[in-house]
């Protein structure tokens, strides 16, 4: 997700602003926490007025909502603080009601914020994704040991959503009072953060007090980490959250994905040989038997690079002198746009 | 194959290129204003670095969850020598 690297940003110093695109105005203001420059893709912190009302409708984008402040009633959901929400791409939500105003984290996962009327499921809509559930109430606290390499005792976890295909998580987490974990930190997927109360300390940034924000994008270093007082945040990862942990201050992004890719080729030799040495590194990747479809995932797409507007590649990772032998099994024909030294020919059929 | 809601979505408004425009435009400045403020710290920063170096030779770096290793005086990394060596905003 091509969103620059935002941290810290402190929102609170700033004031919302209204929000005018069609189907959000009157009564609605915004912030923008982070934006993706080539898609449209944002995490909003939004204030809704006491007396917002919006009718039935649905998104063209998958949707994250977090309730920070206030309640809101969506459909005959009644959201309050803590309410958590993923609304697949075009499912209708029921009309908002919010009495007495509210804020909210509220996040456009594929395109900038759309809205159109509507009180029925777009035909596609995927609505086995949707998740309901407040955080704080219906959600345990898990200890932060279900990631290993473990971050120290301490910081706990609450899971919100999971995605099966990218593992990519949102949750919320905490750490406790005089928390302390003394290494650095750096993950192969991008990490957003909001938090909710409390202050914490990371060794690059310094604090991050309520209200702060972060996003990071992947292989930059984090940490060592301090926490004093206790601190709840919401969190995300757009893929599998590795922890790779070092003492090296002065590693950069490009240093820390070649060591991952090391530590690879040393715990997973077969595997690295196959993708690396024999160009089985096709940019839709390979054929899986159990997620026949994977490449269809709009998060899956995302991570690789491709804009749902112009349904084309845009990424890089096509290396030179290789044999496509994977075929791609989206249904639709085209070119890549990516360049080879060698000069076969790399129009694909695809299959429906 | 199953199609997905996001390959419909309609051409993007104006309205909606427009507030891009204008919120890409304030990101920008947002992001070099926090590149400015974090090489503002870089001073404070050193000393964080030297603190933590200490840490993790005599109390030693937490290597997976609480167990500790110490770190050897020869193990310590040193500042390269090259432009980025104290960029923490990427």
């Amino acid at each position: 997700m091509a969103r620059p690297h935002i941290e810290p940003y402190v929102e609170l110093n700033n004031s919302y602003k209204n929000f005018n695109l069609p189907g959000f105005a009157g009564g609605s203001h915004f912030k923008v926490l982070s934006l993706d420059r080539d898609i449209g893709a944002c995490t909003l912190k939004m204030q809704y007025d006491g007396g917002y009302i919006r009718r039935p409708g649905m998104s063209y984008s998958d949707m994250e909502l977090f309730v920070l402040k206030g309640e809101m009633k969506i459909g005959d959901i009644n959201c309050v603080e803590g309410h958590y929400m993923f609304v697949p791409a075009g499912m209708a939500l029921g009309a908002i009601d919010v009495p007495n105003g509210c804020e909210a984290l509220i996040m456009y996962n594929d395109a900038e914020p759309t809205y159109i009327e509507s009180d029925e499921n777009h035909p596609y809509c995927m609505t086995e994704a949707f998740v309901s559930l407040n955080g704080y109430e219906d959600a345990p606290w898990a200890p932060g040991n279900v990631v290993t390499p473990s971050v120290a005792a301490g910081c706990l976890l609450k899971l919100l959503r999971y995605d099966p295909y990218t593992e990519a998580m949102s949750f919320l987490y905490c750490m406790t009072p005089q928390f302390m974990q003394d290494n650095i930190s750096y993950h192969d997927c991008a990490e957003e953060s909001y938090h909710i109360w409390g202050e914490s300390w990371m060794m690059q940034f310094g604090n991050l007090p309520t209200g702060g924000y972060f996003w990071r994008p992947p292989y930059i270093n984090h940490g060592s980490f301090r926490c004093k007082l206790g601190t709840i945040a919401f969190g995300r990862t757009d893929s599998k959250l590795h922890n790779y942990f070092h003492y090296n201050p002065w590693s950069n992004p490009d240093e820390n994905k070649l060591r991952a890719a090391a530590m690879m080729y040393r715990q997973r030799p077969e595997l690295y040989k196959w993708t690396a040495a024999h160009g089985h590194n096709h940019p839709h990747g390979p054929q899986d038997f159990e997620y026949k479809n994977y490449h269809m995932d709009t998060q899956v797409r995302h991570l690789h690079g491709y804009r749902d507007d112009q349904h084309e590649y845009k990424g890089d990772l096509h290396p030179n002198n290789t044999e496509i032998i994977t075929p791609a099994v989206h249904g639709h024909d085209h070119k890549h746009d990516h360049e080879h030294d060698n000069e076969h020919s790399h129009d694909h059929h695809h299959h429906d | 194959m199953k199609k997905r809601v996001q390959d419909e979505k309609p051409k993007r408004s104006k309205e909606a290129s427009e507030w891009l425009d204008q919120e890409i435009a304030e990101q920008e400045v947002r992001y070099g204003e926090i590149v400015a403020e974090m090489e503002g710290i870089q001073e404070e920063r050193n000393g964080w670095y030297a603190r933590f170096l200490d840490i993790i030779q005599n109390k030693g770096f937490n290597m997976n969850g609480d167990t500790r290793v110490q770190i050897k005086k020869e193990d310590i990394p040193k500042r390269p020598d090259r432009p980025d060596a104290d960029k923490v905003i990427w």
